[in-house]
């Protein structure tokens, strides 16, 4: 029985657990737990693994080394990779049957005797279906899937861990379209297997989302994979963010026959990269050859719609054109009737008005030969009247005449001289009267025979 | 989704709206010439894409054969 105030040497402990956990652990049993890191074999052919058991959270419980020695190493690690396509490596969840032992000198040995590949299948399945039913009861499971593919593409994200075995092929045919201006691929890059897997990816995809770029498309791609591989990438956060995004995202991480939870969640799921970038490929071809279809058929018909309204014109050319010649022709006959009737309308009418004229001439003729008669007859009449009364006139004038010039020769001076008088003048002017007379003034005296002059001495 | 991409569709909307014109004979003689225009210059966009792509690949082969 032991004491508190009992000593012991660190071996006697050290052997009395030894003693416990031999007795504990008589025989191998079968343990769970996660490959934190598996070491390359060493000279001898061992392998040294790292167990770790973490919580829900994927908080650390606890960890211990393991080994595998070689002696069972080709048979464990043949077992699991036929069975799981995959490698032996850290983050993967195991189920082993191990002997338990402790060593006074080298601790708690986990030797791995054997190993259960369905447990990892199995487990890497049941987390598979929790994430996806998860999503399902958040209701975002769908949302990526309903984005509206894109028309076209114009820049693409892409991301793939470096190096990838796939991601060669996609950039070979990715940069056709880059060195020609039709689409640019931008790659970031990502962890795609182990425990940083999950962190990794998420970063990833929040740097694509949070630049100011304004990507078509995500693209997730990874080259061939085993089954173990393929399950790092099924981890609740990067389903998540593919959820929620955006932007559609194309996945390509995969196999026909290994579907994920990114496959389930992306907008499109194809079996490998070079599958996605034959999608975006076909749909840019597609799509201009598409539009270019478009565009012929258009012209084609837009050629027969010419066409038909050209025939349509035609038709209304001709019609306008027989229905003028019709009208022309109608309106000529109409016109030459028109022209005739007038014509002979006119004709006759000038005849009828020459007959008029004629006749009114000759009446107008008759009566200007009777009235000129008659003014003739009047005139010679009045010019016989006025003549013989112009000779009358010019009779008596004459006798009137002669009678004045008479009695003028009975007043000429020297006629009145002959009577015994005489005519004074003074400056030319016969004087009548003596008052007009001063004394000096010189007289000229007209006698019946001579002329004196005299001059005025005075008067009474 | 990129600005040249939704230019890319509103070109191909576009198309597909002129071609349901001619469908329906709803184009009028005024209409034809601008129609035609219109996607004449889409496509000279789209033989320019197809033009570039093909050289590419033109290119992509040639390398492929030399090497």
């Amino acid at each position: 029985m032991n004491t508190m105030n009992d000593v012991y040497k660190l071996s006697d402990i050290m052997e009395s657990i030894s003693r416990n956990v031999n007795d504990l652990f008589p025989f191998p049993i079968w343990i769970t737990a996660e490959v934190s890191s598996i070491s390359k074999p060493a000279a001898r052919g061992h392998y040294y693994l790292e167990l770790v058991e973490t919580d829900a959270s994927g908080n650390e419980i606890c960890k211990n080394k393991a080994s595998i020695w070689a002696s069972k190493a080709a048979s464990i690690l043949e077992k699991f990779k036929t069975n799981t396509g995959s490698e032996l490596k850290s983050g993967l969840k195991i189920q082993v049957k191990c002997r338990i032992s402790f060593h006074k000198q080298y601790q708690l040995s986990i030797s791995i005797e054997d190993i259960n590949p369905e447990f990892t299948l199995g487990g890497m399945e049941a987390k598979m279906k929790q994430i996806m039913a998860r999503l399902d009861k958040e209701n975002i499971s769908h949302l990526n899937k309903q984005i509206r593919a894109p028309f076209d593409f114009s820049r693409i994200a892409v991301i793939s861990p470096a190096e990838a075995a796939g991601l060669g092929d996609f950039k070979k045919d990715a940069e056709i379209l880059d060195q020609s201006n039709i689409c640019r691929f931008d790659y970031y890059q990502a962890i795609f297997q182990g425990k940083d897997t999950n962190n990794s990816v998420t970063q990833a995809i929040k740097s694509v989302i949070n630049s100011d770029i304004l990507y078509d498309a995500i693209i997730l791609i990874r080259g061939g994979g085993s089954k173990t591989d393929l399950h790092f990438l099924n981890e609740y956060d990067i389903a998540k963010e593919i959820c929620l995004s955006k932007i559609p995202f194309f996945v390509g991480v995969g196999h026909e026959r290994d579907k994920g939870v990114l496959d389930y969640v992306a907008n499109i799921s194809f079996d490998t990269p070079s599958k996605v970038i034959g999608h975006i490929f076909s749909v840019i071809v597609n799509n201009s050859n598409l539009m270019k279809n478009k565009i012929a058929l258009i012209n084609t018909m837009a050629s027969k719609s010419l066409n038909q309204y050209k025939s349509t014109i035609e038709k209304i050319k001709l019609n306008i054109f027989n229905q003028s010649r019709l009208k022309i022709t109608r309106s000529k006959n109409m016109v030459e009737n028109k022209y005739t009737s007038i014509k002979n309308k006119s004709r006759s009418q000038v005849q009828e008005f020459k007959t008029t004229v004629l006749n009114k001439n000759k009446t107008i003729k008759l009566r200007a030969t009777n009235k000129i008669e008659i003014i003739r007859t009047d005139t010679l009449t009045k010019k016989k009247t006025i003549l013989s009364k112009s000779i009358q006139v010019l009779e008596l004038k004459r006798s009137q005449v002669t009678a004045i010039n008479k009695l003028i020769q009975t007043y000429r001076p020297e006629n009145i001289s002959k009577l015994g008088f005489i005519i004074a003048m003074k400056d030319g002017k016969i004087v009548t009267e003596s008052s007009n007379l001063e004394a000096g003034d010189m007289l000229e005296i007209i006698f019946k025979d001579s002329r004196i002059k005299v001059k005025v001495i005075g008067g009474e | 989704m990129t600005k040249e991409t939704q230019n890319l569709e509103k070109q191909y909307q576009r198309l597909t709206e002129i071609e349901a014109k001619f469908n329906k004979n709803e184009v009028g003689l005024n209409d034809i010439l601008e129609l035609v225009e219109e996607s004449s210059t889409i496509e000279k966009e789209i033989l320019s894409r197809i033009n570039e792509i093909e050289k590419a690949l033109m290119e992509k082969i040639d390398k492929e054969e030399k090497a």
